[in-house]
């Protein structure tokens, strides 16, 4: 963990903030994220993105619950979101196995799959809810309805 | 930083590769992803399951599936039975 909060520290300023904007296109609503934080966020995603691409990282996973943000002061999640839609497989809280899940599911539908929490279930309607905080890859949401690039989950969206 | 939204609709299989401690096994399920709003924060789907959902939540439980599990966009269930069978690797399908 320490290794990558320091390479994300060390990520050259224009470099950030060309990737910040990049970054942060997909999204329909960005106005919770300041510069600090959308810089934070970029300089992330460019460290693990290099990281990978030194070690010839296929998949990797993100011991983001919890360490990161209390090393780094960012969740992790808009950079694991980011990483899985770049195709740079990216699991949540260190989670081994489920990125080895998440590899066979892209092999066999070509599709980038979700890696989620069952969170609720409702007997009535035989449905239940799928969840994360915020790691899926935006290539996956439903255009239909707008996507935001938050900085906590805490909230209520209105 | 957290993305949010929902996901898209469509077919999807639920599954995750685990293990019971000793040896690896394959959890699946099929089911709908719904059309939903972003009703909580974060990234989340409704889906509609093909089997009961309390029956797949009981495996789950009963049987000590890791959390996490794994939707994925379209319906793989013959090929991860070829996958499992080729591998050894059991898989609990839900139907």
């Amino acid at each position: 963990m320490q290794t990558i909060v320091t390479r994300a520290r060390n990520i050259a300023a224009d470099r950030v903030q060309a990737a910040r904007s990049d970054l942060l296109k997909p999204f329909d609503d960005t106005s919770e994220v300041n510069d600090a934080k959308g810089d934070l966020f970029a300089a992330l995603v460019l460290a693990l993105r290099d990281f990978a691409a030194e070690g010839q990282f296929d998949a990797m996973t993100l011991k983001c619950w919890g360490d990161l943000v209390e090393a780094y002061g960012i969740a992790g999640c808009g950079a694991v979101s980011q990483l899985n839609d770049m195709g740079l497989f990216t699991g949540c809280e260190g989670d081994v196995m489920g990125t080895l899940t998440m590899l066979i599911a892209r092999r066999l539908t070509g599709v980038h799959p979700f890696l989620t929490d069952f969170v609720s279930v409702d007997r009535e309607s035989n449905t239940g809810v799928l969840w994360h905080g915020g790691c899926a890859p935006i290539s996956l949401a439903n255009p239909a309805h707008p996507s935001i690039c938050s900085r906590t989950l805490r909230a209520a969206r209105g | 930083m957290t993305a949010g939204f929902a996901l898209k609709p469509g077919r999807v299989t639920v599954l995750r590769l685990g293990d019971d401690g000793q040896n690896l096994r394959m959890l699946a399920t099929t089911g709908q992803s719904l059309e939903t709003e972003m009703d909580v924060r974060g990234t989340l789907a409704r889906v509609a399951f093909d089997s009961n959902v309390v029956a797949f939540l009981d495996e789950m439980l009963s049987h000590g599936w890791e959390h996490h599990l794994i939707m994925a966009y379209g319906e793989i269930v013959p090929e991860l039975e070829l996958l499992c069978r080729t591998l050894h690797v059991p898989l609990t399908l839900v139907k």
